[in-house]
This record gives C-alpha cells, sequence and structure tokens, in this order.
C-alpha cells in the first residue's frame, strides 16, 4: 500500500499522483494516503483533541484535494505544504467553530518526537528538516506559533492575553514564519549539495 | 488592498485566522501580485514544518479505506454504500439515480470562503442535471432547498415515487459553508405542514438523508425542510410538480 519511494517525492511524481487522484485512481489515493494520511492525521487529533475528529478531518482533507487537485501547482510549493495547508485551514476552523466546548489545551513545541519505529521507515524526511528549523526558534516565537497555530489565536487574541501590543505579535509571527522557512531552505541546499558531492 | 495590507495580514493568512472577507481581499491580491504571492507561498512553507513537527500518531486501521471510498465515490469510481436495512428496491431506475447523486454527498467548503462554497454548490447543480433524465424517468420531483434569512447553504431534494405497490423513496443533499457539521433534521411536510417523514442528516452518512417507504404515500408531500440542532429552521424549498419547474 506504500508508495514505495524514499525521500521526499520529486514534483513531477507528486503532481502525477495528483493527477491520478484527480481521476479517481483508487492507487494513487493509497499512495497520497501512505505518504501524507498520518501527519494530516496527527495534525488533526493535536489541534481537534479526538480521534473521531481527526479520522472526520483525514477524510474531508482527501476529499478538497481530490475537488481542487486541479488547482495543484508544483511551482507554487511542495504537495506537503498544499495538504498540511489545507489540513490546518479546516481543523482551525472547526476549532474555532466548537470553541468553548472542549478546545484543547494550549500545547509548546518543545516536545522532542519520539524516534522512528521500523515500521515508520517511510515516514516523510520532511520531518527532519522540521524538527531543526522549530529547535532554532526562540521559546518565545515557538510560543507564539503554538498559540497561533495548534489553538487558533488570533494575533489580537495573542496580543490581549499576553497585554503586548497588537502590531508586535504580528511582526514576531512574521518573522517567526520567515525564520522558520529560510532555516528549511538552508537545510534543503545543504542536503542537495552533499547529495551532488556523492556523500555517503 | 495595498502590498503592505497584505503582508500585514499575511502571517494569520497563512494560519488560517482571517476572516472570510479579509482572506479573500488578500487572495484576490496574490493573484496579481508576485512578491505577496512569494512571501506568502514562503509562510505557507514555514507552517508546514510545524504540523510535520508533531509526533506522528497511530492511525485507525480502517481510515485509509474511508479515505479511498471517499475519494473514489465523489470522483464516481465506485457507488456508494448500501445503507443498513435499505431494502432491496424494486425499481433499478431509483438505483441508479442514488449511484449517481450519491457520490457528491456531504460537502462541506474548505474555510467558509464564499467562492468554495459556491464551487461545491455549481458541482451539485452539476451533478442533479446529469442524472435528470434518470429522475425525470423515475417519475422524481425535485426541491431546491434556499436558506432562510439570515442562513446559509443550500440543498437538493428528490421525490421519487415508483409505481402502485413498489417503493417510494426521497432523498436529500444539502451543502453547508464552512465547518458546519450540524447535525441537521431534515422534515418532509404535506401541505398542511404535517411531517411525513423525517431524519437525520450529518457527516455520518455522507450528507444524503436516504427515505424508503412503502404503503406511505409520499405523494402527499410538497415541501422539504432542514432544521438545524436547535429545532430552526435554516433551509427550506417546495417539492416542485416536476423535475422540469
Amino acid at each position: 500500500m506504500t508508495s514505495g519511494h524514499e525521500g521526499p517525492l520529486s514534483s513531477e511524481v507528486e503532481q502525477k499522483l495528483m493527477s491520478q487522484m484527480v481521476a479517481g485512481d483508487e492507487d494513487a489515493v493509497r499512495a497520497l494516503y501512505a505518504r501524507f494520511g498520518r501527519p494530516i492525521y496527527s495534525l488533526g487529533l493535536r489541534l481537534l483533541g479526538s480521534r473521531e475528529a481527526a479520522e472526520e478531518l483525514t477524510q474531508d482533507v482527501f476529499l478538497t484535494a481530490w475537488r481542487k487537485g486541479g488547482r495543484y501547482d508544483p511551482a507554487r510549493g511542495r504537495l506537503s505544504t498544499w495538504l498540511m495547508t489545507i489540513a490546518h485551514n479546516m481543523a482551525v476552523d472547526r476549532l474555532r467553530h466548537d470553541r468553548g466546548t472542549g478546545r484543547p489545551a494550549v500545547l509548546m513545541l518543545e516536545e522532542i518526537p519520539e524516534p522512528a519505529l521500523a515500521d515508520e521507515e517511510d515516514a516523510l524526511i520532511e520531518r527532519d528538516t522540521a524538527e531543526r528549523a522549530l529547535a532554532l526558534l526562540s521559546a518565545t516565537e515557538r510560543q507564539l506559533l503554538s498559540k497561533a497555530y495548534f489553538s487558533g489565536w488570533t494575533a489580537r487574541e495573542i496580543a490581549e492575553a499576553d497585554g503586548i501590543p497588537l502590531g508586535t505579535v504580528k511582526t514576531r509571527l512574521r518573522a517567526a514564519l520567515i525564520k522558520l522557512r529560510r532555516l528549511e531552505a538552508e537545510h534543503a541546499r545543504t542536503v542537495a549539495r552533499a547529495s551532488e558531492g556523492g556523500a555517503s | 488592498m495595498t502590498c503592505d495590507g497584505v503582508r500585514d495580514r499575511l502571517p494569520e493568512f497563512a494560519l488560517g485566522l482571517l476572516s472570510v472577507e479579509e482572506a479573500s481581499s488578500v487572495e484576490r491580491h496574490l493573484e496579481w501580485c508576485a512578491g505577496c504571492r512569494k512571501e506568502a507561498e514562503e509562510m505557507h512553507e514555514g507552517l508546514a514544518c510545524v504540523g510535520l513537527d508533531l509526533r506522528p500518531a497511530d492511525l485507525p486501521p480502517s481510515l485509509e479505506e474511508k479515505v479511498v471510498e471517499r475519494v473514489t465515490t465523489a470522483a464516481g469510481r465506485r457507488r456508494p454504500p448500501r445503507r443498513k436495512g435499505m431494502r432491496v428496491l424494486v425499481a433499478t431506475t431509483l438505483a441508479a439515480v442514488l449511484a449517481a447523486v450519491g457520490s457528491l454527498g456531504w460537502a462541506v467548503a474548505e474555510r467558509n470562503r464564499a467562492e468554495d462554497f459556491r464551487e461545491t454548490v455549481e458541482q451539485q447543480s452539476d451533478r442533479l442535471e446529469q442524472i435528470r433524465e434518470l429522475v425525470e424517468s423515475a417519475g422524481g420531483r425535485r426541491a431546491q432547498l434556499l436558506p432562510t434569512s439570515g442562513n446559509a447553504g443550500e440543498g437538493t431534494a428528490v421525490v421519487i415515487l415508483g409505481t402502485e405497490g413498489q417503493n417510494q423513496a426521497a432523498f436529500v443533499e444539502v451543502v453547508m459553508p464552512g465547518y458546519d457539521r450540524g447535525p441537521y433534521t431534515v422534515r418532509l411536510l404535506d401541505r398542511t405542514g404535517r411531517t411525513r417523514l423525517s431524519g437525520q442528516l450529518s457527516p455520518s452518512n455522507g450528507g444524503l438523508v436516504l427515505f424508503q417507504e412503502t404503503g406511505r404515500d409520499l405523494a402527499t408531500v410538497t415541501s422539504v425542510a432542514v432544521l438545524d440542532a436547535n429545532g430552526l429552521k435554516v433551509l427550506g424549498g417546495p417539492v416542485l410538480g416536476s423535475v422540469s419547474d
């Protein structure tokens, strides 16, 4: 059932799989699920706090991906980014809709993930990149992102809760997101250079 | 909206925290502004890292099949599953109608954006157009469900009347904007406003309610109402005399 790929998929393969999924190809759906099902489900579980909600979210995300698959443009970013954006936006929509009824507690990002198990060999290689990027953010930046990303707090809500100016929150959020992206890009270049050099 | 205004909103846009109106304004700007679009893409990539950093959870064993079924059914590659307790229909035409219409199922417009909702409604309308001949040949009547004041959403109901002695059936399908999960109650009403049949509409049954009755006369159904969890009517419409109305 897995795609059989190790490492990130090429943009050509991602685009092909998306086209096949839009056409309703079952194997393509299974390949994409094998690749992205777990991070989407995990995100849903973290934001929404229940397995049932995370299952519904995962199904909705793949259905949305099918519906919008024609609009996916690999020139604008990786498939993992596109799918995780859909997943996060849908989860936040539900979170804010349900606000006040069992909303998960604010979670910090300092948690160190467990080492990958043997049956997770096909886990996304992007996870290694993400861990490095987040570890290089300041504690303040991680806390800010946690409130916004995992709890769906707007900048205004964070500013009011923390007693800091709205403009400061927006500036810090923007800086944190830009830093995340740059750290990830630097790592990707490092990996590419090592690969070209034939490093073992 | 200017670039300065957009860039001020980009972090919250990337986090999915803007209102529908603001998000739409930002999206329109990004369609033509390469600089802001690049920054938005970079923010999305950075945020994807946050999600991918989570400790992987154990996947429910049945989830893969659910995902595959939903996508392939929506794509028309497989028939929707037969519901529990559904009796074998005498009218094969009705079964074909259900297979064709049921493949869209519950649709929730992502992020409550107006264009997503509209696109989903258009897909639903297109789907009904595709099976119009089938519905007509089965003697079907249709109701277009419109939102009551202050609500959003749209829906379609079809009442199929079999010939005397055969099963009669009706199904109702709705599209709601945003992450609006219901549940909703569907009622088929007669001319006096009395409920002839009612059922529950929620994502768990794919947003499609099927009533199948023998002996109870669905010919008396003249309107359809969809009520929210508080019992307030959110959608409704008359069942017209023929599908072509």
